[in-house]
């Protein structure tokens, strides 16, 4: 039997995940000893387990160096390009928003407005579908800094409690779309192990919450 | 040293000695292979006017194609891929009494793409293609034209599947979708994305339409997949048959939610894999409607591997050599005649008898000296 190899993503996901995996009954203390390795071989499952920053578990997944990978579904849609999307695994949940100044109304007025965001893609291929021609400008760190400074009339971030944007007077306007952690299978290895993949997809959805 | 002048271009590499080699090894075996089974090998100039390339059925988006323009001012750009070169060539240079006809390729293509993404932009490719023959013997020929391809490159793990693009396009063909539902539709089934395929279908009804298009995602392995399919998959248990006699069924897998560039193909899609590569190797499929465009109706079917990413895969083996041999001047011609004759041994780069020796001490060769009158003096 081939060994699978998973890559997740480091982190919350990460946590959340191996709790899913011990509840499949795979021996995860070597993860959970403070270890500071970066691939980890199961003792009692022919799986091994890879540690990666989100985008990067798309790219091991994408060339086929990782069979399988746990990412979310933002870093899925800014970076995402061909792969088997074949769980929703439900932990991990948030939601893409677009937002403004509480005070802006983002709709007046002819003028182009200019969108921050960490996220350029998904930023662009919402306002292409709304129709609408709009600057987008990357930033890096605190997103919500941009309209307070004057660079962005409004952003596309992901929103999870709000708390942040309420503290700084910035509120959401519209959800662009919800996000939850996948489960992402490399086109390669599906058709080359289907059996073991399947076996393992079979077990993991088995211990999922609802 | 310039700016330039380390870098090769995005997705280009050099490629030095094994490499070459190895690229060398897959290519040559892929075309004695397509030479042996009766396919003739043909040639097309590496660019292309950029409105050849742009046929509205040609998957490959403009944003992927290298342009440049002509001394005339027309645009040009670097062939994407070797079928539509194969198509202009069928219609406009293979007079008819020719067809059906068997061609097959080694050539370059060009696919731009983005920075550090780890991926070739300049893609080696060995094909065949099969023009004028319609009908289920010339699928048949295709696949196992595939797998027997695959296997003269390696004996690693292999894998061949089978779309068929017929049966979507019916299925959705019997919902009223606009082209973005649709769309969304093919990406979900395409990236086996079921929850949301099925959130998605169930604003559609249900149907037996619905009820299929839901589980198509699903819909791959082996040919127990299409027990209890109805009338419209009979062609693929019919073509199965034919590759059980044909003896590579093993090898061969089923995915009806093989629905990528669905307008491109109009029946079966072809799909090779190669264990150790996370990419398929191998790619291809019916396409009755391109040559069309073109301005003659020719039906062809062919496929097209990543010379490449196989022979990435399969390396080579390292050159043995027990002998060095060093040519003292005035023997050039007769060194060289022993150089051909002897496959062990290899030519001394040194000036210098001593620096041979010393060479030959080090790699542990024997080393011949080769002198003028042809006298061979082996030097201890």
């Amino acid at each position: 039997m081939s060994v699978l190899k998973i890559a997740l993503t480091k982190g919350r996901l990460e946590k959340k995940t191996l709790a899913v995996l011990k509840k499949m009954g795979l021996d995860c203390s070597e993860l959970e000893s403070g270890s500071r390795k970066l691939i980890y071989k199961i003792p009692n499952y022919p799986l091994e387990i890879v540690l990666a920053k989100a985008a990067d578990v798309i790219t091991y997944v994408e060339h086929g160096v990782c069979d399988l990978g746990v990412v979310g579904k933002d870093t899925i849609m800014e970076n995402g390009n061909s792969f088997y999307e074949m769980l929703d695994l439900g932990f991990g949940k948030c939601r893409f928003a677009l937002a403004t100044k509480v005070e802006d109304d983002f709709y007046s007025g002819c003028k182009t407005r200019r969108i921050a965001t960490k996220y350029p893609k998904v930023a662009r291929e919402y306002f292409a579908k709304k129709g609408m021609d709009v600057d987008i400008i990357k930033i890096e760190g605190s997103v919500e800094l941009a309209p307070l400074l004057g660079i962005a009339d409004a952003i596309v971030d992901i929103v999870e409690t709000g708390t942040t944007m309420k503290e700084n007077g910035l509120h959401p306007i519209e959800d662009i779309h919800p996000i939850s952690a996948r489960l992402i299978v490399n086109i390669a290895s599906m058709k080359l192990y289907k059996e073991e993949i399947f076996d393992f997809l079979k077990k993991l959805e088995d211990n999922l919450e609802d | 040293m310039k700016k330039n002048d380390i870098k090769t271009p995005i997705g280009t590499r050099d490629r030095l000695f094994d490499e070459c080699r190895a690229r060398r090894r897959v290519e040559d075996s892929l075309r004695s292979l397509f030479l042996r089974r009766g396919f003739s090998e043909v040639s097309s100039p590496s660019f292309e006017y950029f409105d050849a390339c742009l046929a509205p059925e040609n998957p490959i988006p403009q944003e992927m194609l290298y342009k440049m323009s002509e001394c005339t001012g027309k645009l040009l750009v670097l062939r994407p891929d070797m079928t539509t070169p194969i198509a202009r060539i069928a219609a406009t240079k293979l007079p008819e009494q020719m067809l059906p006809a068997r061609l097959c390729y080694v050539e370059k293509v060009y696919r731009a793409c983005r920075e550090d993404k780890g991926m070739s932009t300049e893609i080696l490719q060995g094909g065949i293609e099969l023009l004028g023959y319609r009908g289920i013997e010339a699928d048949i020929m295709m696949i196992v034209m595939a797998v027997d391809a695959l296997r003269a490159c390696t004996d690693k793990k292999i894998a061949i599947e089978l779309g068929f693009s017929g049966y979507f396009k019916m299925l959705a063909g019997r919902l009223s979708m606009s082209d973005a539902e649709f769309e969304r539709m093919r990406t979900y089934i395409e990236n086996k994305n079921f929850a949301a395929l099925s959130d998605m279908l169930d604003g559609f009804g249900d149907s037996d339409a619905t009820r299929a298009l839901k589980n198509l995602s699903r819909m791959f392995g082996g040919i127990e997949i299409l027990d209890n399919t109805d009338g419209e998959l009979a062609y693929l248990k019919e073509l199965y048959r034919g590759l059980e006699e044909a003896g590579v069924a093993d090898v061969i897998s089923i995915d009806l939610g093989l629905v990528h560039q669905i307008d491109y193909y109009s029946g079966i899609i072809i799909r090779g894999y190669m264990e150790g590569v996370g990419t398929p190797v191998l790619s291809g499929g019916r396409y009755d409607n391109l040559i069309t465009s073109f301005g003659k109706e020719v039906p062809a079917v062919g496929f097209a591997i990543d010379i490449d990413a196989v022979a990435e895969c399969v390396g080579v083996e390292e050159m043995k050599y027990d002998t060095l041999l060093h040519i003292t001047q005035g023997a050039v011609r007769c060194g060289f005649e022993y150089l051909d004759k002897h496959d062990n041994t290899t030519l001394s780069s040194c000036k210098t008898i001593e620096e041979s020796r010393a060479y030959a001490e080090k790699n542990n060769l024997r080393l011949l000296v080769i002198y003028a009158d042809g006298t061979i003096l082996e030097v201890k």
